[in-house]
């Protein structure tokens, strides 16, 4: 009798350690899986993901943003951002402001441009003014730039004035910005660039 | 990449054959094979016809004008062509995708081209160096482009200290041979991701440029899914995404796939 108990416990020990570390590595093996899948159906995996998960609850979704594998993040996103399900908009700003990875925290964000504008706007601006430091920094001002927000002009200006300027996004996003000011600053800077290019000749 | 990995089911004269594995890669090799053989000699032909100024050389998944999810419409190819503005230059640019790739170097035995993007190449990098060092390009006239959510390469530098596991094993090590399999195949895993990224000779010297699109900001900025795939090269540039990018190892953020292309080309002249 003793010994069956402990066989059954010992099965109960196999079991939960297991299943725990299965959870544990289930994005890794959820990411294989997603490469195994695209190499064999070349012909549309993002596809087949967005008609599998159409029907997949909110709450699933959420769980996959960020996923290690791009096609499970880029869809559940992409899916997410059509259903707009303003019930669960809490949720999305508590990961978007959470010690969560950057990845998931960024993906949040962008469904979180696509639910609420006025929100996700009042975020990203507290974003920026947190600083430089902060991991959605780059993220806040490509969103901001893209709604053509004048907060976000300042910004910017400053990665235009950085030395990494032409590396650091500041051509693309005064270029998107547009306006008469952004564009001067980008001609100054395609000028330098030119200058700069004659001087290496 | 010429799936041989598959030849071991294929070639096997036992029950192994008959599976599906050993089916697929049987039909999957020799359709690979037989359309790189094919394709090679036709695209040096198109090559020695200099009044053909832009050639796409797609994958074995996709046709040009076809009417599938992975084909490419020929308003799409012309699109592509307008980035290197070859309608004003006397340059000739080959863009080749996949199994295109393998096409592409295969022809450079007969026939030389100003310009080579090498989207996703699926040969390994040791074979591609050879070939393009061979056929005398210069790293300026090659510019390989990958993705982050691309298909495994063949790596061809693979970490692996057999040496050392002998010894572990001969010393009765496990625990440290088994770390060093382990390693290993991580260390294998990952290069075979980022391979291509070892695009310097041993003195530091670029053999050809390197592209790797990293993350999709305009997919980020729209809340879609991002175009990171292994067409990514193409469907980038097609759709006019921005990217975060790895530039020859140089970080660069939120620029846009036809103006790195075109910085490209317009590095030869």
């Amino acid at each position: 009798m003793k010994k069956m108990a402990m066989r059954w416990m010992l099965w109960c020990i196999f079991l939960v350690s297991g299943g725990v570390g299965f959870l544990k590595v289930r994005p890794q093996v959820e990411h294989v899986w997603a490469v195994a899948m695209e190499f064999v159906n070349p012909f549309g995996f993002d596809d087949y993901l967005k008609k599998k998960w159409d029907s997949k609850p909110t709450d699933f979704l959420i769980s996959k943003l960020g996923h290690p594998a791009i096609a499970y993040d880029g869809v559940s996103t992409e899916l997410l951002a059509r259903r707009k399900d303003l019930d669960r908009e809490n949720e999305l700003i508590g990961i978007v402001q959470s010690g969560a990875d950057q990845k998931k925290r960024s993906s949040a964000l962008s469904v979180l441009f696509a639910w609420d504008k006025d929100e996700a706007t009042k975020i990203a601006k507290e974003i920026l003014s947190a600083g430089k430091k902060h991991p959605l920094y780059n993220r806040a001002i490509s969103h901001l730039v893209h709604e053509k927000d004048e907060f976000v002009y300042p910004f910017i200006l400053d990665l235009a004035k950085s030395p990494d300027r032409f590396t650091n996004g500041a051509v693309s996003y005064l270029r998107e910005y547009g306006s008469r000011q952004a564009l001067l600053v980008l001609e100054d800077m395609l000028r330098e660039q030119n200058l700069s290019a004659v001087h290496k000749i | 990449m010429d799936l041989t990995w598959f030849d071991f089911f294929s070639s096997q004269n036992n029950a192994l054959t008959q599976t599906d594995a050993g089916f697929l890669g049987l039909t999957a090799n020799r359709r690979w094979k037989q359309e790189v053989n094919d394709a090679a000699p036709s695209l040096a032909a198109e090559i020695q016809d200099k009044s053909n100024k832009f050639i796409f050389v797609p994958g074995v998944n996709s046709t040009v004008g076809g009417a599938m999810a992975n084909d490419i419409s020929y308003a799409e190819v012309n699109k592509i062509a307008d980035v290197f503005h070859v309608a004003n230059t006397d340059k000739q640019v080959v863009f080749c995708h996949s199994a295109g790739t393998q096409v592409c170097l295969e022809s450079l035995k007969d026939a030389k081209a100003d310009f080579y993007i090498f989207a996703s190449p699926r040969v390994s990098r040791s074979t591609f160096e050879q070939m393009i060092h061979d056929a005398g390009l210069k790293p300026e006239q090659v510019l390989v482009v990958t993705a982050a959510d691309d298909y495994p390469h063949w790596p061809t530098d693979v970490i692996f200290d057999p040496e050392k596991l002998a010894m572990d094993i001969a010393k009765g090590n496990v625990v440290n041979a088994a770390e060093n399999i382990a390693t290993s195949l991580t260390d294998t895993l990952n290069s075979s991701f980022y391979d291509y990224g070892n695009n310097t000779n041993i003195a530091g010297e670029l053999e050809y440029n390197y592209l790797f699109l990293d993350s999709d900001v305009t997919a980020k900025d729209n809340a879609t899914t991002p175009l990171l795939k292994h067409a990514g090269g193409i469907k980038g540039l097609v759709e006019d995404h921005e990217y975060d990018v790895k530039n020859n190892g140089e970080t660069e953020e939120r620029v846009s796939l036809r103006k790195l292309y075109s910085d490209y080309f317009k590095g030869i002249f």
